[in-house]
């Protein structure tokens, strides 16, 4: 017996679209907790929970169709129940598709941990003409039964209650056991006997659900169990159960437990549930037949992603302002209160700004993942995907992944997150490797600013061919991913399509706010780290002696201007003048320059000098930056660089050609993306190596490009 | 009783895989062409072996729609091509 008041953890499991967020929501409210399992990517949400006095843990698991061990989310959900050893599990059953949902509990129900089952979305499976005797399900399984409407929050104080009350008398629960007939239940039986017999081969696991797993051919399990001596006789006697079933059965013994499963399912539904009418899916149906018909489906998708990525970054457009001016307000209150010196450059010049230039995209950010949000809960998005596949499919990806693609020409680092969508770890990976090339919002300026100077007339053509590189360049990518790291198809495509529902503003404004957090907390950390290391480069080592004396020249300018011989437009064209010049000389000093320099070797080939070679390395920052580099480099004051005059500058230079600026948009377009965002791919990927394939895919490709761009055109005389 | 014709169906009218399944019709699931993992996945979505399906959308290009265990499932035109289902008659 426990003590009332101590501490109770509770977790929730269920199918995907179950409704089991909702629940978590509404039991939790705001008190959430969003972290990842240690070393997976998987996300790990908790929250907490006071009930009649009682503080209560609740934690919610992966949504999973079954605990095999074939998807990472399947062996989190397992492995927290095994170890962590919850005080109950609240098994979330969607009402309405009953059958499905007891596959995973039969198998809930093997653990040594008490489930109760929420019977949810009860209200839809009685419009739907079935008829759910609670109490009879409750005897066929042995388990609690309580039925809920999770996204109205009704029937959840019942539910948390019979929790309390289950683990309050361990005694009174009594779990229905699958039997999966003679010949299986005899080798689970001798199984499950040696097992017991060495308890140190079961690291605290269950020896039926062990034997069971043996016969099931569980990788994981099997490792565990054969490890060691003792424990490889038992893994092999497994091994000849599953022969000598196999030629019983003629099947897997994997395929006859899941059948035993459904069997026994279908025997207590058959009891539990009567059908009074078949009429289901009626409204349902009817939009099917638009949004995923065969013809019209894809259109109709085309213009929903066409409208969120407008609403997106122009609902955006007004609060980014705001956060602009407030970021611009706080750095010249900062330059204002702060005494001088090297620690306020570094909050003015560094944080700041380079905080703040994540900061604004919070917006977008937010608007965005609404969007997602409301695809996601009202069952569109399942459809999108469905009528993807067969494009998507062709090229080498999921259906689902066509959507962080498209985000991805907005800004790549929420651009990633959402690769979360794709269940199967190497479509994931693969559709964020290239969601990259699809060339982001804050490269535009770039493209603007070049094309502007090298091609007034065709700019457009220019910069939409550059668009349409990086999707050529995607495409091959995929190709060339499945041809090597990931070898193969694209995960099958297989899928539930849950009927359409009204989504509540609750879970909305709760997805939303989810992943606003993640990113504020990104800008808090690593950002911040990263915008000192980089402001430190730019700075140091400081020049002091300068090539040209600026002061006097600014001194003389000034001079001049009072006595009258230069009006003062003239004067402050060229204070800002020498200043930009002092700026270029003193990057050109900084580690920064020298990188420039270091590098140009390298970059020659490319056709490029220093100058752009300092200009894609701050780009690393932002890509934002470029331009503003560009700006410093070339000694024109920031004002100015909007005004043409940098473009100017930037055609009229001996250096560089047409050729070498289509080189340099292409090696913009292709290169790494900016810090921001990697620090995002290394979050959502939690691998340092994933990091460095991108790296690696991004810089050759922008590299070899580039190179075939400038040196072809040379030899065809076009340089 | 679904089990009475389990993995030997009594109404089977024509053998096929679920590609070719025409819209309307109900079929029953006889076998997985695919590995182990493959064929977890799936039968915890409710299509094991005896499982009755019910073809909702199947235009022969792209992913075919089906109903199974009152859910609707969109599966790829790849993996239809693995599931063997034999016509049930009704």
């Amino acid at each position: 017996m426990r003590l009332s008041k101590a501490p109770l953890t509770i977790a929730l499991a269920g199918n995907p679209n179950s409704g089991k967020t909702s629940i978590f929501n509404h039991l939790t409210g705001a008190n959430q907790h969003v972290g990842n399992y240690p070393g997976v990517t998987v996300e790990k949400k908790q929250g907490r929970l006071n009930f009649k006095g009682h503080h209560i843990a609740v934690v919610d698991l992966p949504g999973t169709y079954s605990l095999s061990a074939h998807s990472i989310e399947e062996i989190v959900a397992r492995h927290y129940i095994i170890n962590d050893k919850p005080d109950a599990i609240l098994n979330i059953v969607d009402a309405s598709n009953l059958e499905r949902n007891l596959f995973l509990t039969t198998q809930l129900m093997e653990f040594n941990v008490p489930v109760i089952i929420a019977l949810n979305m009860s209200d839809m499976a009685h419009s739907r003409g079935m008829e759910i005797d609670r109490e009879k399900l409750s005897r066929l399984l042995g388990v609690a039964v309580v039925p809920t409407v999770g996204h109205k929050g009704k029937g959840l104080d019942e539910l948390v209650q019979q929790a309390l009350d289950t683990i309050n008398n361990p005694k009174g629960y009594h779990p229905a056991q699958v039997n999966y007939g003679r010949e299986l239940e005899h080798e689970l039986g001798s199984l499950a006997h040696a097992l017991e017999f060495d308890k140190s081969l079961l690291n605290g696991y269950e020896p039926r659900w062990t034997a069971l797993k043996l016969l099931e051919n569980d990788n994981e399990i099997r490792e565990m169990v054969g490890f060691s001596a003792p424990g490889q006789k038992i893994t092999e006697a497994a091994e000849d159960a599953r022969r000598k079933l196999q030629s019983l059965f003629g099947d897997e013994p994997a395929s006859i437990i899941s059948d035993r499963r459904y069997g026994f399912i279908s025997g207590a539904c058959s009891e539990a549930v009567a059908l009074t009418e078949h009429h289901r899916h009626n409204v349902s149906d009817t939009i099917d037949l638009l949004l995923i018909h065969p013809v019209l489906g894809l259109p109709i998708f085309g213009v929903l992603i066409w409208m969120m990525f407008n609403l997106t970054f122009s609902l955006g457009e007004k609060p980014v302002e705001w956060i602009e001016v407030g970021v611009s307000f706080l750095g010249r209150a900062a330059e204002r209160i702060l005494p001088g010196g090297i620690l306020a450059d570094m909050i003015v010049d560094g944080i700041i700004p380079g905080v703040g230039g994540v900061l604004v995209f919070l917006p977008n950010i937010m608007i965005l993942f609404f969007c997602i949000a409301l695809l996601e809960d009202t069952g569109y998005m399942a459809r999108a995907a469905f009528v993807m596949d067969r494009l998507m499919h062709r090229i080498g990806l999921h259906g689902k992944s066509f959507i962080p693609m498209v985000i991805g020409f907005g800004c790549s680092g929420p651009a990633y997150m959402t690769a979360r969508i794709l269940e199967d770890k190497s479509d994931r990976l693969i559709t964020m490797h290239v969601t990259s090339f699809m060339s982001c919002g804050a490269r535009l300026p770039i493209y603007i600013l070049v094309c502007g100077a090298f091609w007034p007339v065709h700019a457009g053509n220019v910069v939409f061919s550059i668009y349409l590189l990086g999707i050529v360049v995607a495409i091959a990518t995929v190709k060339l991913l499945r041809a090597s790291r990931f070898r193969g198809m694209s995960a099958d495509f297989i899928m539930e399509l849950p009927p359409y529902r009204i989504p509540t503003a609750r879970s909305l404004l709760i997805h939303m706010w989810e992943r606003a957090r993640v990113y504020l907390q990104k800008a808090g950390t690593m950002i911040l780290a990263a915008s000192i290391i980089i402001w430190f480069l730019m700075t140091f080592p400081q020049k002091n002696k300068f090539d040209t004396d600026y002061d006097s020249l600014i001194n003389q300018t000034e001079t001049t201007a009072l006595a009258g011989e230069i009006s003062d437009t003239e004067k402050n064209r060229l204070i800002a003048q020498y200043e930009g010049q002092r700026e270029a000389e003193r990057i050109e000093f900084s580690f920064v320059g020298r990188l420039g320099r270091l590098i140009e070797p390298a970059i020659k080939p490319l056709g490029f000098d220093w100058r752009l070679g300092i200009a894609l390395i701050s780009g690393f920052a932002a890509k934002e930056v470029v331009v503003s580099t560009m700006g410093t480099i070339y000694g024109v004051s920031d004002n100015e660089a909007e005004s043409g005059s940098l473009r100017r500058k930037l055609a009229e230079d001996p250096q560089y050609s047409k050729l070498i600026a289509y080189a340099f948009l292409v090696f913009v377009l292709l290169y790494i993306p900016c810090m921001a965002a990697m620090v995002v791919f290394l979050r959502e990927t939690g691998s340092w190596k994933e990091v460095g394939y991108q790296l690696l895919y991004t810089t050759s490709w922008a590299y070899v490009l580039a190179l075939i761009v400038y040196q072809g055109g040379k030899i065809l005389g076009l340089g | 009783m679904r089990f009475m014709f389990h993995r030997a169906p009594m109404g089977a009218i024509d053998d096929s895989t679920l590609s070719s399944a025409r819209v309307g019709k109900i079929y029953e699931l006889v076998g997985v062409d695919a590995g182990q993992g493959l064929r977890d996945k799936i039968c915890a979505m409710g299509l094991n072996s005896g499982a009755q399906l019910k073809i909702i959308l199947n235009s022969g290009r792209g992913p075919v729609e089906l109903e199974v265990r009152q859910t609707r499932l969109g599966i790829g035109r790849g993996m239809a091509r693995k599931i063997r289902v034999v016509e049930v008659a009704t």
